[in-house]
């Protein structure tokens, strides 16, 4: 476990210009600007109960078992929530979940292109698990050298089935700089001032001489750089005139072509035989560098804005790639000091999660108090916490753990995320594939842990291409959860899991208790127990199957689907 | 950036202007003495829905072997043209009943579009070919469930029967949002989860269903309704499917109707698609793959043209005898059609500059033949129309105003159809 010393922290703050007080850990900073514009009533505290649900998924991508949970609300350490925070960071699932966050926030559900995603997930998740600044990992992500078919992180640019410049100059500059180019792309931006075609023209320049190009001798496809002769040009379907620009991280100045004599352009000439040349002025590592550069002050803030939106589901600046004057920040001072503090902290994902968590403004009920006009409750204004909903990944890895079947498969893996490897041709044959399994070709269930869970993946992940931001319930969803087999399964008893533990209970309060705590992590109210007790009064006569049905309608409830 | 506007140069733009112009100038004037007919039949009609079927011949369906045949030119191919109820129009002899329908159709002989490529094409001829505004447009199907809003009904308002796999395609939705995706019947069979499990009988459903009902009104207490309400709406949506599971059961086809349309999987989701239309279906997709014939074009035309035929003819002449012929605009196409040479192994390859479609239905100028081509079918003479115009045509059919509609994208209002392209012109009733 790694704490950042505060010494570091006061260190960083003195350094920063702003009126707060030197020592006032971020959070805190978080709290002060958040309540200062709050606009009303703040909404409590969350239960404890809410609290341990809600990091848990943010930081575990599941929930705790209703063991852990008993524990967490028993324990009085004043400080305990703090310290389960610091647990969760040092935890094994937490670079997993990293991986997946950061995964469907930059692929974004897109699987094509010749790098396997296993290979990009296992890559990713080691950066997380090594702490890897977040700047250096980007870095990676765009300074491509050689085969790029055995460099996971290419997988970013190289995720479709052909390398297309101009997408990824839009994928750097939406994902990276929170600017949407697409209008920018063929003229100024007609609202946005701050999008002019000359910033998408500056970053496709340094992508613009590049290309996947088989290597004629080896047939592996490299990513092949040819010298670049001058300016771009580009021309506005408003203007009459053409325009030009050199590579050109938007915010700073063009960078200087140098002048190379005809022939003298390679530091490694083209082969004629097909193997790519190496020029002498590349473009794409520049990229990588003045993108992720500490000066670049727009990629820290994109950053910052994004895990702010992880943490609570709402950016401080959104829609996310729309960061631009006319769209300012809600709290336009605090993103300005988080960004600083990020700097300061080298990109540190850790420290930053860490103390948006820690801060009351996380840590807020999503309940309004009682007799506040919900209407009146912006989302920015984050005085109510907002509901996030549950990624196909930690619906997949909730529902397991509410009904007790991620333990059923065993702890061996707590960290797999991937159908079963593709070399291990043994186990191929016998394992189920998720996607032949939901199509009906095959006919038995999932048999590992990894198999059901790219079965809720298949199901509930977005639309390829398209962010994962708002709250998409579906139809298909709806419909899994009610008839898939897989999941009815899991509702029967066997060995120690949720329905066998409730059958073994008689009272209607130890059973109810049991059941929330399982599947929602929380001891029920009143109500609750005595819909738990009537139901299974009711149903006297087939108590096995009540209960499966009672832990069906908490697993299919809103409260289950929403990370609240 | 070079940009192209192939659909409005301004002497184009002239002239389609100039003959709507015309056009409505004489619909005016022939109005009179039924109007007050009309005005009746119009009120009910509004009252009913209107309805798409949308016929997907995937690959390219030759031009010369169906709706534009040339016996005599040098490209022509062996088959001859048949007489059709419509006096002066021939069309291919593969396609007898359809010649005898020709007065109920609007055929269109002078489509010319763009892409020559599959993979391309039919993703830019199903969206209209949008103008590049940085977003994922929707298909047709999920671009008319929005625009016509969900039925009261409560049935799926995007139904794509098609041969292969089952599943929810929100992808055709675009930047719509997943809920206009099409509800996909693989070989004419729902997606596997509709069904349920005989472990859950109806009683079981119903009262775990209460449960989860429940559970949602606990949670709302103090918080915004709007994701309770999203979740709450795509469980209803489920059991209302689930509810009327006997419209995807195809042993309930009659007999005589599947003789009628024909016992291949054409003629079978042809069937189908009556039944969901009858149902009270909003859009129905029916995908017909293998129409590439680079290879072998007049056996395999041979082969396949009567597979479209019959069913074609049945349905039409189905809708019609149950009064659903102003209610439902059908459309038959593909994503372009071939080419007037042939090619050594005797096929024929993609040809997007001269190719030929079918409308007919609600909105459609019935026995209309729009357009020509050259003497050997090689190229549109006179006026071409591109997807954006056929959109436009449906749109308007369908008594949507394209220039009127906007999407609304986040507070970004885009167009619906090119705003350089217009509907076609005779196409509309």
């Amino acid at each position: 476990m790694r704490i950042l010393p505060f010494a570091v922290l006061s260190l960083t703050l003195s350094l920063g210009a702003i009126s707060s007080a030197a020592g006032d850990a971020a959070h805190s900073e978080i709290d002060q600007a958040i309540t200062a514009a709050a606009g009303g009533t703040l909404a409590p505290r969350a239960t404890d109960a809410e609290f341990l649900r809600r990091v848990s998924l943010d930081f575990a991508g599941k929930i705790p078992t209703s063991a852990e949970a008993r524990q967490f609300f028993a324990d009085q350490d004043p400080d305990k929530r703090a310290k389960r925070i610091d647990r969760l960071i040092a935890a094994p699932e937490f670079p997993l979940r990293l991986e997946q966050a950061v995964t469907v926030m930059l692929l974004e559900r897109r699987a094509g292109g010749k790098i396997s995603e296993s290979k990009w997930r296992e890559w990713l998740r080691a950066q997380f698990a090594a702490s890897r600044p977040w700047n250096e990992i980007v870095r990676d992500l765009l300074a491509l050298e050689g085969d790029p078919t055995a460099t996971p992180a290419a997988k970013f640019m190289l995720n479709d089935e052909k390398y297309d410049n101009q997408k990824v100059a839009h994928d750097v500059a939406r994902l990276f700089l929170g600017m949407n180019l697409q209008c920018a792309q063929c003229h100024d931006h007609p609202t946005v001032k701050g999008f002019a075609q000359a910033d998408f023209y500056g970053i496709y320049a340094f992508l613009a001489q590049t290309d996947m190009k088989p290597n004629k001798i080896t047939k592996v496809m490299a990513l092949a750089e040819m010298p670049t002769t001058g300016k771009i040009e580009f021309k506005s379907v408003f203007k009459p005139e053409k325009e030009f620009t050199a590579p050109r991280v938007p915010g700073s100045g063009e960078i200087a072509i140098p002048a190379f004599a005809a022939g003298e352009e390679y530091e490694v000439k083209p082969d004629k035989s097909g193997v790519p040349g190496v020029p002498k002025f590349r473009l794409q590592p520049l990229l990588a560098r003045d993108l992720t550069s500490d000066a670049n002050r727009r990629f820290a803030m994109n950053s910052v804005n994004r895990f702010w939106f992880l943490l609570t589901g709402r950016g401080l600046v959104h829609p996310l790639d729309m960061m631009h004057k006319d769209n300012p920040a809600s709290h336009p001072a605090l993103l300005e000091r988080l960004t600083e503090e990020f700097i300061a902290h080298k990109f540190d994902v850790r420290w930053l999660l860490r103390e948006i968590a820690l801060s009351e403004t996380y840590q807020r009920s999503t309940r309004a108090p009682s007799g506040t006009d919900l209407n009146s409750v912006k989302p920015e204004s984050y005085r109510v916490a907002n509901l996030k909903p549950l990624s196909a990944e930690q619906i997949g890895a909730a529902t397991m753990v509410a009904t007790g079947s991620w333990d059923l498969f065993g702890a061996s893996a707590p960290v797999a995320d991937e159908e079963p490897a593709e070399q291990d041709t043994k186990k191929k044959k016998k394992a189920v594939k998720a996607k032949e399994y939901l199509n009906g070709k095959a006919t038995e269930l999932p048999a590992t842990r990894e198999g059901s869970l790219a079965a809720f993946v298949k199901t509930f992940a977005g639309q390829a291409g398209e962010p994962e931001i708002e709250f998409t319930p579906s139809m298909a969803h709806s419909l899994f959860l009610m008839n898939d087999r897989m999941v009815l399964e899991w509702l029967k008893p066997s060995a120690n899991n949720l329905t066998a533990r409730l059958a073994k209970l008689s009272a209607a309060a130890e059973i109810a208790d049991e059941l929330y705590l399982s599947v929602l992590t929380r001891t029920p109210e009143k109500d609750d127990i005595a819909e738990v007790e009537n139901f299974l009064k009711k149903h006297e006569t087939d108590r096995q199957h009540a209960l499966g049905e009672l832990a069906w309608a908490l697993l299919a409830s809103a409260e289950f689907r929403l990370n609240h | 950036m070079k940009r192209s506007y192939e659909c409005g140069s301004a002497e184009h733009l002239f002239s389609r202007r100039q003959a709507l112009g015309t056009l409505a100038g004489a619909a005016i004037g022939g109005f009179g003495l039924s109007s007050l007919m009309q005005e009746a039949v119009a009120a009910e009609m509004k009252k009913k829905g209107k309805q798409v079927l949308f016929i997907w011949l995937d690959g390219g369906m030759s031009q010369f072997e169906s709706w534009d045949p040339k016996p005599d030119s040098e490209f022509g191919g062996p088959f001859r043209t048949i007489k059709t109820s419509v006096p002066g129009t021939h069309i291919s002899e593969l396609m007898p009943d359809t010649a005898k329908i020709m007065h109920k159709l609007a055929v269109v002989r002078s489509m010319s579009t763009k892409d020559p490529n599959h993979s391309t094409g039919v993703p830019r001829m199903q969206r209209g070919d949008p103008a590049n505004r940085g977003v994922s447009y929707p298909y047709l199907g999920s671009a008319v469930t929005k625009l016509l809003g969900f039925p009261a009904n409560g049935l799926p308002p995007y139904i794509w029967i098609k041969p292969g796999s089952a599943g929810f395609i929100y992808q055709e939705a675009g930047f719509l949002g997943s809920k206009y995706g099409a509800l996909a019947l693989g070989d004419g069979k729902p997606p596997i989860h509709i069904n349920r499990p005989e472990s859950v009988t109806d009683e079981t459903d119903a009262a775990r269903n209460e449960l989860r009902r429940l559970a949602n009104a606990r949670f709302r207490m103090d918080r915004r309704d709007s994701e309770v309400d999203a979740y709450e709406q795509s469980y209803e949506m489920a059991v209302q499917l689930m509810k009327r599971k006997e419209l995807f059961d195809n042993t309930r086809l009659p007999a005589k109707d599947i003789e009628r349309y024909g016992t291949h999987p054409l003629g079978r989701h042809l069937l189908q698609a009556r039944v969901l239309l009858e149902a009270g279906v909003q859009f129905v997709k029916v995908t017909s793959y293998h129409w590439d014939t680079h290879g072998d074009n007049f056996n395999m035309s041979q082969q396949m043209v009567p597979q479209i035929d019959r069913p074609f003819a049945a349905i039409v002449n189905d809708l019609e005898e149950r009064g659903m012929l102003d209610n439902v605009v059908v459309v038959l196409m593909s994503e372009f059609g071939r080419t007037p040479t042939i090619n050594s192994r005797l096929g024929r390859d993609h040809w997007p500059d001269a190719w030929s479609l079918a409308l007919a239905g609600a909105g459609i100028n019935r026995g209309a033949l729009i357009g020509k081509t050259t003497k050997d079918g090689a190229w549109v003479d006179g006026e071409g129309y591109d997807v954006g115009d056929l959109f436009h045509t449906v749109f308007r059919a369908l008594g949507i105003n394209p220039n009127k509609k906007h999407y609304d994208n986040n507070g970004q209002p885009l167009p619906i159809v090119r705003d350089d392209c217009f509907a076609i012109d005779g196409a509309l009733a």
